[in-house]
């Protein structure tokens, strides 16, 4: 898969996911944070994407603060994926 | 009208045994109840070590002399042993356990039951064992196993039930509505908190290390603590141990499950238990604190104590490292070790500290102590920003 | 001491939301059981806030919120919630994951809207209200319970303002359960039902009821709520215990205007009735529970009912099993009964003098 089409898979499990119901996909720019005063995700959502990531893509987090690094934006998102996925080659 | 409060009876069943006296051993001995699991039924279980009560259902069962066959969660199971050693030790009579109120704490209720059901439609007993699942029933149960008619609630406010369920028996016989309330908190090991906080990733996989820099989250652990409060004229001559001299509850209103860095919410309850206890910073002998183990419990309210105490920190230290985190009993299993520390007059350490946190000048307590300890301060957090803290004073 | 009722809200399954007064068209229980209607949340609730909350939080929420919205000057000292059953839908969410994960891979989202007193710490936290935050669960006393709490805390001095509540919820999990188990009405609950107390199941309801009390008395204050007791499986009989909490006001049955009962159309509430032989002989006698569903925390909507009555000086026609329902009610009694055989009872006035 090409790192645009994971990146457009993201913004769809993103928004199921964490029920973002009023955000439409091309309204995430994959570069923005997703934390904070990007998309306005906290502490809880990056537990709902650590679980996604392992459930999805078979990547296992152990530590909450790797993550909030992985997640930063979804263009991050979407490299780690890439580089640490055995189901994305 | 505003009577004294004091404490008359004591009843606890942890991983550290059954029993104050039991418990208290493990705890000077520094002890750990910390273990591989042996009793819940859980697929993670290889993955994490527990505070467990190291008994089985059937033996708590044959402990209280009940049926083998009565089905029953073990949440009350834990709470008929404390509660039924707490009554014991107060000497009431059978008609003043009967005029007795019972204010209890719980998160799990009869989940451990609940949660064996794999298929709702094929169960046959589901009424059965459906009738225990509400909180409100466990305390009922308990009710009626000891014999108190009077009034009886249950609160529900995570990891600060019990705390609160004492500060509510206070108020009540503080201001005249009742003269004797059995108070505390009760909860089962259950695979659905397991899970739960497994999914929040603040378990630790080994022993916990509250306050130390090394720490990385909590065990769970299960127990039941009970105390009988009494107001000061009715208490039996020579039966009362203490005085439950300050409660308070806030709330930190900063995230639902996490405490805000600054430990707000923790200032607040400590500070207002100190006011409703008439006593300063410098007063307070030592803090049992809630103490957990995860990063940022432990951050924030050791960040708390630092600023409320200034430079009168007193000793403080979390036994949850050697009990495991009890979730709606801790704050009757911490007021049972409160009221010990100022009648034994010495303060006990928990384990496995080593190091603080960079950015904190103050540390744990690391070897058990004697000396005067005249206040004991002992809070229990919860989800929700739900912080109580219990002040018990030397008579 | 005297306690006011300053404002209330309730989210039911009749149109009760942001009105004092039942309105003119009731709903009736569809596939026997009555669920809250839909409302708007976002008029009540930040967008943002929405997309975790079950749908008993939203609904609370929205309680609790248009009830305060309708104080200006209120500010709460303390928050007392209720519920017997507390988040269902997100327990049997994360109960129903884990049975089928194995306990793997679990999404943490449901486990944080289970716990019980979520709705209190959402208040404080989406109000930055760092007050006392308590919830009370003691099945159908649940509710009594917080009202006790509250009044304990005013009458004390503790506080001067407390926002007190109560809620449950029913899921599609929920309501197949009470079928398999046998508890689901075979016929409908109507106000004949009701008193003949022959069906053999009820009408599971759901709904949160969220009331502002302060012990100051002003232009808001619309009645005072002067006693509550719950007793614990009474034996001397209900018309001596009712007669006695009464006594404790220096009232009498006879002087109560309004007796608004918990029956349910099954035999374990048919004690209440007996009440209506002839104690409370100048008494309109009321029912809701054809109208809210039961539920553990269903006399919140009683006593919105009760608040409304007095205000109002009527209750709607389906509620009255007896006597007129155009007058004024200036005492009104609320007794309630829970399956364990204890009983709680609720006594308001128009008293604002």
């Amino acid at each position: 898969m090409n790192m645009d089409a994971l990146v457009e898979e993201l913004k769809v499990k993103l928004i199921e996911q964490l029920n973002l119901e009023d955000i439409k996909p091309e309204e995430i720019n994959p570069s923005e944070p997703l934390f904070g005063d990007g998309l306005g995700l906290d502490s809880i959502d990056a537990l709902e994407l650590i679980v996604l990531l392992e459930r999805d893509y078979g990547i296992k987090i152990s530590d909450p603060k790797e993550g909030r690094k992985v997640f930063a934006t979804l263009l991050t998102m979407a490299e780690y994926i890439r580089a640490n996925s055995p189901a994305i080659s | 009208m505003s009577r004294k409060v004091v404490v008359t009876g004591l009843g606890i069943i942890s991983a550290l045994g059954t029993g104050a006296e039991n418990n208290m051993i493990a705890l000077s001995e520094g002890h750990t109840g910390i273990a591989s699991v042996e009793h819940l039924k859980t697929r993670l279980k290889d993955e994490f070590v527990l505070g467990e009560v190291k008994c089985s259902n059937d033996e708590l069962k044959h402990l209280l002399g009940i049926n083998k066959q009565l089905l029953i969660s073990r949440t009350c199971l834990l709470a008929f042993h404390a509660g039924r050693e707490a009554l014991e030790m107060s000497g009431l009579k059978e008609d003043e356990i009967k005029s007795c109120g019972l204010i209890s704490g719980t998160t799990v209720g009869g989940m451990d039951l609940t949660e064996q059901i794999r298929d709702f439609t094929t169960e046959k007993n589901l009424k059965k064992i459906l009738s225990n699942h509400p909180c409100g029933d466990t305390t009922e149960k308990l009710a009626s196993f000891l014999g108190i008619k009077g009034f009886t609630t249950t609160y529900n406010t995570a990891c600060s039930s019990a705390a609160n369920a004492i500060m509510f028996a206070a108020r009540l016989i503080k201001s005249g509505r009742a003269d004797r309330i059995l108070a505390g908190g009760t909860d089962a090991l259950s695979c659905f908190t397991l899970n739960g906080f497994n999914s929040l990733m603040i378990l630790d996989r080994n022993p916990c290390r509250p306050f130390d820099q090394s720490r990385s989250g909590l065990n769970l652990g299960e127990g039941a603590g009970y105390i009988l409060l009494e107001a000061e004229e009715v208490a039996k001559p020579g039966k009362a141990l203490v005085y439950l001299s300050g409660y308070a509850n806030s709330n930190d209103a900063h995230h639902q499950t996490a405490s805000s860095p600054e430990g707000t919410g923790a200032i607040l309850s400590m500070q207002k238990a100190m006011e409703v206890a008439g006593i300063s910073c410098s007063e307070v002998s030592y803090i049992n604190a809630h103490g957990t183990g995860t990063p940022n419990n432990d951050a924030s309210e050791a960040r708390a104590i630092a600023t409320l105490f200034g430079p009168n920190v007193p000793p403080y230290s979390s036994t949850k490292s050697l009990t495991g985190h009890t979730l709606g009993a801790c704050g009757g299993i911490e007021a049972v070790f409160s009221v010990k520390s100022i009648l034994n007059q010495e303060i006990y350490a928990g384990i496995n500290f080593t190091l603080s946190d960079e950015d904190l000048d103050i540390s744990p307590l690391t070897h058990n102590r004697k000396g005067q300890i005249n206040h004991v301060l002992s809070n229990s957090f919860g989800f929700g920003g739900n912080n109580s803290s219990l002040i018990f004073s030397k008579i | 001491m005297a306690v006011y009722l300053k404002a209330s809200s309730m989210v039911s399954a009749q149109d009760t939301l942001n009105r004092s007064d039942m309105p003119e068209n009731l709903v009736n229980a569809e596939n026997s059981a009555l669920k809250t209607r839909p409302c708007n949340y976002k008029d009540y609730l930040p967008a943002a806030s929405l997309r975790r909350m079950s749908r008993i939080v939203k609904f609370s929420l929205v309680s609790a919120f248009d009830c305060l919205n309708q104080l200006e000057d209120f500010t709460p000292d303390a928050i007392i919630t209720s519920t017997g059953l507390g988040c269902l839908e997100d327990t049997i969410t994360f109960l129903t994951q884990m049975h089928q994960n194995e306990e793997k891979l679990m999404n943490p989202s449901s486990f944080i809207g289970s716990t019980h007193n979520s709705i209190g710490g959402q208040i404080a936290l989406l109000k930055k209200l760092r007050i006392p935050n308590l919830t009370h669960t003691q099945m159908e006393g649940s509710f009594e319970s917080a009202l006790i709490d509250a009044m304990m805390m005013l009458e004390d001095g503790e506080a001067n303002n407390i926002l007190v509540g109560g809620f449950d919820e029913i899921t599609p999990e929920t309501i197949l359960l009470w079928k398999n188990m046998g508890c689901l009405s075979e016929n409908e609950v109507n106000r004949e039902t009701l008193v003949n107390s022959t069906n053999k199941g009820i009408i599971p309801g759901e709904g949160a009821g969220f009331f502002a009390l302060s012990k100051n008395k002003d232009q808001s204050s619309k009645v005072k709520l002067c006693g509550i007791r719950i007793r614990h499986s009474y034996n001397g009989g209900l018309n001596v215990a009712v007669s006695e909490f009464l006594s404790e006001y220096d009232m009498k049955p006879g002087d109560i205007d309004l007796l608004i009962l918990g029956v349910d159309g099954t035999p374990d509430t048919h004690t209440l009735l007996n009440l209506t032989n002839n104690d409370f002989e100048n008494a309109t006698v009321a029912a809701f529970k054809h109208l809210s569903g039961s539920f553990n925390t269903d006399t919140t909507f009683a006593f919105w009912l009760a608040g409304c009555a007095i205000v109002n000086g009527k209750i709607h026609p389906e509620c009255c099993l007896k006597g007129a329902n155009i007058r004024k009610f200036k005492h009104v009694l609320l007794v309630n009964s829970s399956k364990a055989g204890n009983f709680t009872f609720i006594y308001l006035n128009d008293d604002l003098e």
